[in-house]
């Protein structure tokens, strides 16, 4: 393959470390494995949309699976990490996702050029339109002082697009507490918006 | 929004999302009694409350309910985002090979069939620029014309009509040269060679007035045959600002005055290439003047990376202003200060000193030009002096003395040279001298070689073999550089030492070093070239394959015409070439080349002598490979018969344990595991009473076991077999190791197999990021079963995109494509998705006719097969398959092993349906027993324990069946498989 600047290939630091020490309530790997993933989830979103053409709709939970398999595959991640893993990749595509939809405004109202973009883009009644991105953004750090594991649902499935079955892996908690959680979650979130 | 929490208090909310919860976890039906007796303190929130439990069913039923998609979307105005197919000026996209800050690089052809010719088409991000397209057309001339074997051509650069720029570059497949490096693990010497071929291209193009100005690792590329290739030259002047750029020519720029506008400006483009600033010369990042100079700093820096694996600055990157001031002010470290020890101990000296006089700050202080650049990497790759050392009489007689100790023993000499400095005078008498003395010096340096020896890793003073010999071959390299012929005879022993002593890696660097004087220095065909090459060969069979069979087809004709002395040699390279076209897939030309080996054994040495026995094992091995599965086991029982026909009585013996092992290995891939296993027990005693140690063959000749017992069904012995294997392998190798990796795939199989899939999930872990040399079809064999360990986890997705992964490959190999479909059957079987399940059982069918397939997976089919029709209620069809793989287990396992569950607990379901609960029972117990054993407690013993239970209610005992099902209940309870999870759902 040619090679073009970009390529990072910088020593990465073992995921499944970072996750242990995330365990151990080490804030400075939040923002370790934060850099790692977001770096690799905008290159995996980017690859995939370029391979498939624009037409493409990404369901953003094929990018933090494609990575968690990456990470496992040069042996940087436990398969045992899985939904640990998932959780955290959920957070940081809310970042990444967020990031693409505040660009693409700065770049409708003229702002840099960028050659190649990501957008959440609609097409009709398929996922989520920009401003509902934003909004549910924004409401999530209102959401974050009211019950923080709601947060995390809400990140898992509708910034991930998680299934139940690995959003209760991921928080140790039955299927049914997670249904009651994204009620509540869009019931509260609904709310928050409405103010 | 973002204020929102003034209107509504964070307490406020608090509560509420606490009744919340409370309301949600009651009865839809119950809520409007809930909300009609809320405490006082929470009568507030009532309304909203009644309103989010009572209409959420309607207002809000749409709301987030489909996830967040991405798209890319089209850009407006000229730089629409790209896409294959599209054209971009002659050219037409075929596919993106990557992106980056600087723009986006495509693979295309040219679009109106001129020339058919695949290229990089780079497309660089860029604001219309004034003059922009005369300007692409002058250059573009000028670079067009660079022709060098080391620099990937510019075919065309151009704008097009909607003023976007484009250049064409030869489309180059490669790695960049410092992960070459890395992953060929090259030694010094050979990173310096490499680098020689970098300085020949940018030597070539500065004398054609052009300069790189971006040399870098990325810009570097090493493809497969080991040939450097430059890419993007001159292309950062092309793509500059006019403004500037019109200020400088390609080489003779004028000096620009570094006002802080300028700098700026350049800098902002610079960081905007984050990792390019790196390897920018102090005068680049300055915006002065661009020379030859600056390409020579660069390729320091690019040399100072090869060589110690890090930057010569170090620093975050965190401003842009950092970069610069330490470019600019910081010396870079000496290179064997920041190397690791081995390395270090040979850049100390003259390494460190070539790479500070590239990277002077004062570009007059540098090497004038890269060709004396590239002419002091020679010196030093000579052992001569180098021009950038310190022009010292002392340093010069270090360097005489150190080429010459080997003959000048006398203290005296070496005093004479340093002080008279007439060192070349005395060399060359020297070398006159050493011609008469050849034969004792010979015995001379043998002889030395003991008394000097000095013990490094030997315990109570004790010199080991493999020290003696390191410290040969360094002395062999360094003191007879005067006597190629002494020292390639040496050298040629040594090697022959290291391989017999089974450090054949060791010997590496002194078959280099004794080819590359033989071939000079002895005639053209002599047994030291061909024993070099050939063992040289050998060790590089796993890392540089291509390099390993240039060197066995440049040996085989000198072989040839010197039969019949060279019968070995001929043999060995015609067997080192079977294994070699085996690794490439090339079935044709491994089973000649083998073949030809046991024709030469047979007719130079006896039918019966022991090379004949090798090679033949080696051919059934061969046929092994390809899963030739008869022909194999053929060839096996002939060498075996023959092994003990004349090797019976003189056991421990290597050739007949070799015999034993292959033919052992032919029985189980021809499903008569069960037989294997006494013979291939007698090999691991036999091979531990030959090798006394835990050698690596102890470990293979156990992991042949272990694949018998797992195969056998031997699953408590077989696994607990595999893990010491891998447990010896991890204490006897700190280093990674193809070895490490096939044991762990053996053990990851059987860990499968017992579903003990936390273990073999952390196993998979631990060999995934080992670096090693494994065939396509070990590769593919070992995604398959990750595959299936995802399935059975219930992780779809992951097993899913791991198939999908290597489909290509897949496609090649049919007996595996049946069984990751067998896989994927029964991945969707376990999700209770039992159309995907038959959809995929229908491919494995339809390809099943031309593909002879193992027995196991014969019976892995049929169990899934059994298994839907089950599901289905097609009882009839069910028993066929499922009485089908009954018997097949039946006959690959003397007793019921967990590898026959799926297939019994099937049955046992059908004999339950027919009222037969006594057959059930014969078949349940057996495995719930295995289960027990092997993996207590997991969701398929409660399967099994479930259907127990069942028939033990229908035989009318009652109190077992109970205490069965709540064990089953709790068993099943905890997987996450959804057919699982449905049975522990099960009503009695």
């Amino acid at each position: 393959m040619l090679r073009f600047e970009g390529a990072n290939k910088v020593a990465m630091p073992q995921v499944t470390t970072l996750l242990q020490r995330l365990r151990g309530n080490d804030r400075s790997a939040i923002d370790e494995l934060f850099t790692l993933l977001y770096d690799d989830l905008r290159r995996i979103a980017r690859s995939r949309l370029a391979a498939n053409g624009r037409q493409t709709l990404l369901d953003t939970s094929l990018l933090v699976h494609e990575a968690y398999l990456k990470f496992v595959n040069v042996g940087q991640l436990n398969l045992n990490d899985r939904e640990h893993f998932l959780a955290y990749a959920a957070s940081t595509l809310r970042s990444v996702v967020v990031d693409f939809v505040r660009k693409r405004g700065a770049e409708q109202r003229g702002g840099d050029v960028d050659h190649v973009t990501l957008n959440t883009e609609v097409a009709q009644s398929v996922g989520a339109c920009d401003d509902e991105i934003l909004a549910v953004h924004e409401a999530l750090t209102v959401l974050a002082q009211i019950d923080p594991r709601l947060v995390k649902v809400v990140e898992m499935r509708y910034f991930a697009g998680l299934s139940e079955v690995e959003i209760a892996a991921a928080l140790g908690v039955s299927e049914r507490t997670v249904r009651r959680d994204w009620e509540r979650s869009r019931l509260l979130l609904a709310d928050i918006l409405s103010t | 929004m973002s204020t929102k929490t003034a209107g509504f208090d964070v307490e406020r909310w608090q509560r509420l999302n606490a009744l919340l919860e409370q309301g949600l976890s009651i009865d839809a039906e119950e809520r409007t009694t809930w909300l009609d007796h809320l405490p006082p303190e929470s009568r507030d929130l009532a309304d909203k409350l009644r309103g989010m439990l009572l209409q959420k069913g309607i207002e809000t039923k749409e709301f987030l309910a489909q996830p967040v998609a991405l798209q890319q979307i089209v850009q407006k105005g000229a730089q629409a985002a790209d896409a294959a197919g599209a054209n971009v000026g002659p050219y037409r996209l075929i596919a993106e090979l990557g992106s980056g800050g600087m723009g986006t690089v495509w693979l295309a052809e040219r679009n109106d069939d001129t020339i058919k010719r695949q290229v990089a088409l780079k497309l660089p991000i860029s604001h219309w620029i004034p003059g922009l397209a005369e300007r692409m057309d002058r250059e573009r001339d000028m670079l067009a014309a660079l022709e060098h074997p080391n620099i990937a051509r510019l075919y065309d650069a151009g704008v097009t009509e909607t003023g976007r720029p484009y250049l064409a570059l030869e489309y180059v497949e490669g790695e960049s040269i410092d992960s070459y490096c890395q992953t060929h693990r090259l030694p010094v010497r050979q990173r310096l060679e490499l680098f020689l071929q970098v300085t020949n291209a940018v030597a070539h193009a500065h004398a054609r007035l052009i300069v790189h100005r971006d040399l870098k690792p990325n810009n570097i590329l090493v493809t497969k045959n080991g040939e450097v290739r430059l890419l993007d030259f001159g292309v950062g002047k092309l793509i500059e600002d006019e403004s500037k750029a019109s200020n400088r020519e390609a080489i003779d720029d004028t000096p620009r005055s570094a006002d802080s506008g300028t700098a700026n400006t350049s800098l902002t483009r610079i960081t905007g290439r984050a990792i390019t600033l790196d390897y920018a010369s102090p005068e680049q990042i300055r915006s002065e003047r661009i020379t030859v100079a600056s390409d020579v700093y660069s390729l320091g820096v690019v040399l100072f990376e090869l060589l110690t694996g890090q930057r010569p600055y170090k620093l975050k990157r965190n401003t842009a202003g950092a970069v610069e001031d330490a470019i600019e002010a910081q010396d870079a470290p000496a290179a064997s200060s920041v190397a690791e020890k081995p390395v270090a101990r040979v850049l100390r000296g003259d390494v460190d000193v070539i790479l500070a006089k590239a990277m002077k700050k004062e570009t007059g202080e540098r090497y004038a030009s890269v060709e004396a650049f590239a002419a002091d990497v020679k010196h030093f790759l000579k052992g001569e002096p180098v021009v950038a050392q310190r022009d010292s009489a002392i340093y010069r007689a270090r360097k005489f003395v150190s080429r010459n100790i080997g003959g000048v023993i006398g203290g005296v000499v070496v005093f004479l040279a340093i002080t008279a400095g007439t060192s070349i005078a005395l060399w060359q008498a020297h070398v006159a001298k050493a011609e008469t003395a050849r034969a004792t010096q010979v015995k001379q340096f043998i002889a030395s070689l003991f008394t000097s020896a000095v013990p490094r890793t030997g315990e109570g003073g004790q010199v080991l073999a493999s020290d003696l010999l390191t410290s040969a071959a360094d002395r062999i390299e360094k003191e007879l550089v005067d006597q190629p012929e002494i020292a390639a005879e040496l050298g040629s022993i040594v090697s022959e030492s290291f391989i017999k002593l089974g450090v054949p890696e060791k010997s590496e660097r002194i078959l280099e070093f004794v080819l590359s004087k033989s071939t000079l220095y002895l005639e053209p065909r002599n047994r030291i070239t061909l024993s070099a090459k050939r063992n040289l060969a050998s060790v590089l069979r796993a890392r540089d394959p291509k390099r390993a069979e240039a060197l066995l087809d440049d040996l085989m004709p000198d072989a040839a015409a010197m039969l019949p002395s060279t019968a070995e040699d001929l043999a060995q390279a015609h067997m080192q070439k079977a294994y070699l076209a085996a690794r490439r897939a090339d079935e044709t030309s491994a089973v000649e080349n083998i073949q030809r080996a046991v024709d030469l054994a047979e007719q130079y040495f006896g039918k019966e002598s022991p090379q004949a026995i090798q090679y033949l094992g080696n051919l059934s091995n061969i046929y092994g490979v390809f899963s030739r599965r008869a022909p194999q086991l053929q060839a096996a029982a002939t060498a075996y018969t023959k092994a003990i026909n004349t090797m019976e009585g003189s056991r421990p013996n290597d050739d007949l344990i070799n015999a034993e092992t292959m033919y052992a290995n032919a029985l189980v891939a021809n499903d008569r595991a069960a037989e294997a296993i006494p013979l291939l027990r007698r090999v691991v005693e036999d091979r531990l009473n030959l090798d006394t140690l835990e050698t690596h063959r102890v470990r293979n000749a156990r992991s042949s076991l272990a694949n018998a017992l797992l195969t056998s069904g031997y699953l408590d012995e077989g696994i607990a077999l595999a893990r010491k294997v891998v447990a010896d392998e991890l204490a006897a190798n700190k280093v990674d190791s193809t070895d490490r990796i096939l044991l762990g795939n053996q053990l990851v199989r059987g860990l499968v197999v017992a579903k003990l899939l936390d273990d073999a999930a952390t196993e998979v872990a631990r060999i995934s990021g080992v670096a090693g040399q494994l065939s396509e079809l070990t590769n593919l064999i070992r995604d398959v079963r990750l595959a299936r360990l995802f399935f059975l986890r219930s992780d779809v997705m992951s097993a899913e995109t791991t198939l999908d992964q290597i489909a290509d490959t897949l496609n090649k190999y049919p007996a595996e494509n049946i069984a990751a479909l067998v896989v994927r059957a029964e991945g969707a079987r376990l999700q209770n998705d039992f159309v995907t399940s038959k959809v995929r059982l229908d491919a494995a069918l339809a390809a099943l006719n031309s593909v002879p397939i193992s027995l196991l997976t014969q019976a892995n089919l049929s169990t899934e097969m059994g298994r839907y029709f089950l599901s289905r209620g097609s009882f009839d069809q069910a028993a066929d398959h499922l009485n089908r793989c009954r018997s097949i287990y039946d006959r690959l396992q003397p007793s019921v092993s967990t590898l026959a569950a799926d297939c019994y607990v099937g049955l046992a379901q059908l004999h339950l349906k027919a009222k037969e609960p006594a057959i059930a029972m014969r078949l349940l117990s057996p495995v719930v027993d295995a289960w027990s054993r092997v993996n207590p407690g997991n969701a398929w013993h409660g399967e099994a324990l479930y259907w127990l239970s069942r028939t033990q209610a229908q035989l009318g005992q009652t109190v077992s069946a109970d205490a069965n099902f709540a064990r089953a209940q709790a068993m099943l309870k905890r997987s996450t498989l959804p057919a699982m999870r449905e049975l522990s759902r099960a009503k009695r």
